[in-house]
């Protein structure tokens, strides 16, 4: 099936097993969001997924191909960090041109996907900015646009709001939640993202699956607790 | 005002602490410079020294070695700062330790090792001399890259990937561009002190390979041409303090990194890596095990006779009998190393402490650094030759020019732990009735002592090891080691080979014991 | 400086007495390496003196008087032994020297007055190529009589020299050649280049280390004319009383080198460094001279041992050059030298 596939991962790290016959399936557009403590393995899901860690069993697929062996660099999996990992010898417009330069687009074309890309984020005043001088709510936006450069097939967030105080907290899940949304209406992107928080998981995404420790559970349908969210629904 | 407040604004320091080692500075190093300054323009040779034979000739060998050297050294040093810089694995601090040690070996006794290393027809030639810079200065890229390499979190290149760059542009792209700065200027040192070589040249390059400081050298106690040694030092130290004024300018804004809450581990070393690491320490390890070698045979044969001579249990002996004193060699390079030390740790002290409150100090101390050793050796020889102020053969001469040689490192040593000295003990001091020099006695001192112990630790390695100045001053009633060393070594004979071997191994081991001691005892 | 210097003494010896110079108990020779007397060379001077002779030695001719300027009037030793014809007006020129030419003794005629009253002439040696008898019998080969013979295709890669940058008697060679080609000296190096010549540093690294009758590949080098009885001195297994010596010389290549000995400038015992050089000719000390620095003496009377009448050639009319001339062009001929065989 299209769509992202998560197929009996099993990872363990020195013998102690981390994460133990997890399934998931994403259609393409959908928003899932996986809730839990930490320590239990969400974020090292995520890296699988990523093709970051690879997994002891199991594998990944993405638009029906088996990507388990495919390298990083040749996934299209898109990647929000916890800490946004910006570059921090390029500013801002650098940052987020990035994967085009990689790429190899051409400069016209990047200046004008650059601008795309800022004006999605609410950020086109701060192209030249430097990295250093971003707030955290910037900093994680610019994360955002960089890695939606080249349109990847999945997009990956990883606990994208966890470290800001209340009130950031607040405004920054609203525009995290229009920009998804808007970025939904364009491309068909699955979007995976993993947070402690029950209430962000709830308002971000249209399906909750929460993991618990070591007994991880297969889900092929929606929804396990509540999650009704604002906004559009999938198509 | 307290130490390690910077003042800023109107309020400059007279440096008061400083003046000591400014008069030391200024007595041999700044005056000599000046004088050898006028006596070049007096001579009227300028533009023809030039065309002297030999000349020419020095000036290109040390642009082509040190080029070459810094790209030997880069690629040589480029497997072990990379898999230092960024894996985990035991025995890293080790490893570190031992690749780091030939930088502050004497360079005799890399010269020595290298000699005993390498075959007969490969030991005086221009391939003896790049591998000794090598060793040498791998651990100065090493020293300069790895700590700016390990902070390059691992994340940062995973981000890249997943932006599509592969491993090699994710490493282009993301780590090399933070590392450049570093990699840029250890590659300017390198090339300075390789183009500056002495020791090593005069040891391992043969009759007719000579550096601009060899040359130097050779016109004025070989040849006593003094007017073209003269001429060939000024131009030197311009050419040298254009190049260091010139870089420290256009010094690019060290890239700040973004706060990082989650410091990720480094990944762990595959085999690659630690196969890389191990053929390292090898190489490191290699040539000083064959100097050890050297020390107990003479000819084909083991022996002890090296280490009687060298402790004077036995005469040199010999076809063109030699009478020179080994032992009294090693007596006399022990006590001026100690009078060094005696005088460089609180004159550096002082410095540093000028130069945590008003940076413009710090020049007073960086001054020799900028002069190679070779030209403060001759200039002073040249500057201070007549009526009372004739201080050729004085006793305290020596160690007072190795004093200010060590200065730079006492200073860099020391200063930034001044700066860093928190307030509140001194404060509390204050509260309790303790004045300015007893509270630098009693608090400040004795926090500083980590730091004054390793300063005064590498001033006596540094002493003990300094060739270039001391090829000029010391007396043939006055040698000491680092100068029998390179009489011997430049004798035919294999029981002058042995003793030199010996006095090489024992410099070795009392410098490595002296910069162990004091990178164990370091809080890291 | 030296006025101030000046006045200063001045003013101590102003006291009124006589500036009394008190006795020594040693004195020191500065020399170069192969200035190797034998132990007891001395002892009739510190029986007579009280005062014990010692010996810094360091490299060779050149280095000596080099080291000697960088350290005028703040000397290393009291009496500098072995400074040459050959590099004696440099020396003068960087004012080395207290004048004391001693006139204790009478020396041979052709040496007398040539230390221009500065310096005393000591010894004679004449620089000449040698070449190993046995060795160029089993090459077949005649041995060499003149500088000519050199450049001969026979002789290719047998000859070994010393730098004249670095050596004394390598000095005396490039002069020998100067001497006898004129300005043609430097075709005739770049024919021995082509001849495929050896040069090495040190006279010591070309005796010892690559003449064949030391273990080394070539049999023809450049040492002395008193080289010769050397080798039957030194000889082990010791030759046949009636045997001739190993090696030979070339008669047509020497080159006159004198040694001098003179008094320090800046010395501390101006006088007793005197009376040592009046003892430097004295016949006791000269008649050690032959058989240990394998020179000839210059005092006259000085009976010659009999190795040296047997193996040392006379040598009646050497190469020489004027020392002025040597002074004034021996830099320039040097570097050419270098440009052409370096």
């Amino acid at each position: 099936m299209s769509g992202l596939n998560i197929v009996a991962i099993a990872k363990a790290f020195a013998g102690r097993p981390v994460l133990d016959d997890v399934s998931l399936s994403l259609e393409p557009g959908e928003r899932l969001a996986l809730v839990g403590p930490s320590g239990c393995g969400k974020s090292t899901l995520l890296r699988i997924v990523a093709g970051l860690e690879s997994p002891d069993r199991g594998r990944i697929e993405i638009d029906d191909i088996d990507v388990t062996d495919v390298p990083t660099h040749r996934r299209g999996v898109g990647m929000v960090f916890q800490d946004d990992q910006l570059f921090p010898h390029l500013d801002v417009a650098d940052n987020v041109a990035f994967a085009l330069r990689v790429r190899g687009v051409g400069r016209a074309e990047r200046t004008r996907r650059v601008a795309e890309l800022l004006g999605l984020v609410g950020l086109g005043h701060l192209a030249e900015a430097h990295v250093g001088q971003l707030s955290g709510g910037e900093a994680k936006r610019v994360a955002l646009a960089r890695s939606l450069a080249i349109a990847p097939r999945v997009l990956l967030l990883d606990e994208p709001l966890t470290g800001l105080d209340r009130e950031r907290h607040d405004s920054l899940m609203t525009e995290l939640g229009s920009i998804l949304d808007a970025m939904g209406r364009e491309t068909g992107t699955s979007v995976l993202l993993v947070t402690h928080d029950p209430a962000e998981a709830d308002f971000l995404a249209g399906r909750v699956v929460r993991l618990t420790d070591r007994r991880d559970r297969e889900v092929a349908n929606p929804v396990i607790e509540g999650s009704d969210e604002p906004g559009d629904r999938q198509p | 005002m307290e130490a390690g407040r910077p003042l800023s604004g109107r309020a400059r320091s007279l440096g008061g602490p400083a003046w000591p080692a400014a008069a030391l500075v200024t007595l041999l190093v700044v005056v000599p410079m000046l004088v050898l300054a006028s006596r070049s323009v007096r001579g009227g040779d300028i533009v023809e020294v030039w065309s002297r034979p030999g000349v020419g000739e020095a000036v290109r060998f040390s642009l082509v070695i040190g080029l070459a050297s810094t790209f030997v050294t880069l690629v040589a040093a480029a497997g072990p700062t990379v898999v230092i810089g960024r894996r985990r694995f035991r025995g890293r601090s080790v490893a570190l330790a031992i690749l780091t040690a030939p930088f502050v070996l004497p360079t005799v006794v890399v010269g020595s090792a290298f000699l005993a290393l390498l075959p007969d027809h490969l030991d005086r030639t221009i391939w003896a001399v790049l591998a000794a810079h090598a060793f040498f200065n791998t651990s100065v890229v090493i020293r300069q890259v790895v700590p700016l390499l390990e902070s390059v979190d691992e994340g940062l290149l995973e981000a890249a990937r997943t932006l599509g760059a592969g491993p090699w542009r994710a490493w282009t792209s993301v780590a090399l561009p933070i590392v450049r700065p570093a990699l840029l200027s250890a590659a300017g040192l390198v090339f300075l002190l390789s183009a500056t070589s002495f020791g090593v040249v005069r040891i391992l390059g043969g009759p007719s390979r000579a550096t601009v400081d060899v040359e130097i050298h050779r016109r004025a106690v070989l040849l006593g041409d003094l007017s073209g040694a003269t001429i060939l030092a000024v131009a030197q130290t311009l050419v040298v303090a254009a190049v260091v004024a010139v870089a420290a300018r256009r010094r690019p804004p060290a890239i700040r990194l973004a706060r990082s809450g989650l410091a990720r581990d480094l990944p762990l070393a595959g085999p690659w890596a630690h196969v890389t690491i191990v053929v390292s320490i090898a190489i490191v390890v290699v040539p000083l095990a064959a100097l050890v070698a050297s020390s107990l045979r003479v000819g084909g044969n083991w022996s002890i006779a090296g280490w009687r001579m060298l402790l004077g249990l036995e005469p040199l002996g010999g076809p063109s009998a030699l009478r020179v004193d080994v032992a009294g060699a090693l007596r006399r390079s022990l006590v001026i190393a100690l009078g060094a030390v005696l005088l460089a740790t609180p004159l550096g002290v002082g410095a540093a402490v000028a130069a945590a409150r008003d940076s413009r100090w710090r020049v007073i101390s960086m001054l020799p650094a900028a002069v190679s050793a070779i030209v403060v050796g001759f200039g002073i020889v040249v500057t201070y030759d007549e009526g009372f102020l004739d201080w050729r053969g004085s006793v305290w001469l020596v160690p007072a020019v190795h004093a200010s040689v060590a200065l730079p490192f006492v200073t860099r040593v020391v200063e930034p732990l001044v700066a860093a000295l928190p307030h509140g003990p001194v404060e509390a001091a204050a509260t309790l009735g303790a004045n300015r020099p007893t509270t630098w006695r009693l608090v400040r001192l004795p926090m500083l002592r980590p730091a004054i112990t390793t300063a005064a630790a590498f001033s006596g390695a540094l002493s003990l090891g300094e060739f270039g100045a001391t090829a000029f001053l010391a007396r043939t009633d006055s040698r000491t080691l680092p100068v029998l060393v390179d009489l011997l070594v430049g004798r035919s004979g294999e029981r002058p080979f042995a003793a030199a071997m010996a006095a090489s191994t024992l410099l070795f081991v009392i410098t490595f014991a002296l910069v162990l001691g004091v990178e164990r005892r370091r809080p890291t | 400086m030296s006025a101030v210097a000046g006045l200063t003494l001045a003013l101590v010896g102003c006291g009124g007495e006589a500036v009394d110079e008190t006795t020594p108990d040693r004195l020191v020779i500065v020399s170069h390496e192969s200035f190797t007397p034998p132990e007891n060379a001395f002892e009739a001077f510190t029986a007579e003196t009280g005062i014990i002779v010692e010996i810094a030695a360091a490299g060779d001719a050149g280095e000596l008087v080099a080291r000697a300027a960088l350290t005028a009037g703040r000397p290393e030793g009291d009496v500098l032994w072995g400074v040459d014809n050959t590099l004696l007006t440099r020396a003068l020129a960087a004012d080395v020297f207290e004048p004391y030419e001693s006139t204790a003794h009478p020396v041979r005629d052709d040496l007398a007055g040539t230390g221009r009253g500065v310096v005393t002439p000591v010894d004679s040696g004449d620089v000449c190529i040698n070449h190993d008898r046995a060795a160029l019998d089993a090459l077949g080969l005649e041995p060499p009589t003149s500088l000519d013979d050199l450049v001969d295709p026979r002789y290719r890669g047998l000859l070994v020299v010393s730098s004249p940058e670095t050596s004394s008697p390598g000095l005396a060679f490039l002069l020998a050649t100067i001497a006898e080609f004129g300005d043609g000296w430097t075709d005739y190096w770049r024919r021995l280049v082509d001849n495929d010549v050896l040069v090495v540093s040190g006279w010591s690294d070309a005796y010892y280390a690559e003449f064949s009758r030391h273990g080394g590949d070539r049999p023809l080098v450049l040492s002395y004319a008193t080289s010769p009885p050397a080798e039957v001195i030194f000889a082990d297994p010791p030759l046949a009383d009636d045997a001739p010596a190993p090696t030979g010389v070339v008669t047509g290549s020497c080159f006159r080198q004198i040694e001098y000995a003179g008094v320090l400038r800046g010395g501390d015992h101006p006088e007793a460094a005197r009376l040592l050089v009046d003892f430097l000719i004295d016949p006791a000390f000269q008649s050690l001279v032959p058989e240990s620095l394998f020179v000839l003496p210059a005092t006259t009377g000085v009976e010659l041992p009999e190795s040296f009448r047997r193996h040392a050639p006379d040598i009646d009319e050497p190469l020489s050059v004027e020392p002025d001339r040597i002074e004034t062009e021996r830099e320039n001929w040097i570097d050419t030298w270098r440009q052409v065989v370096l």
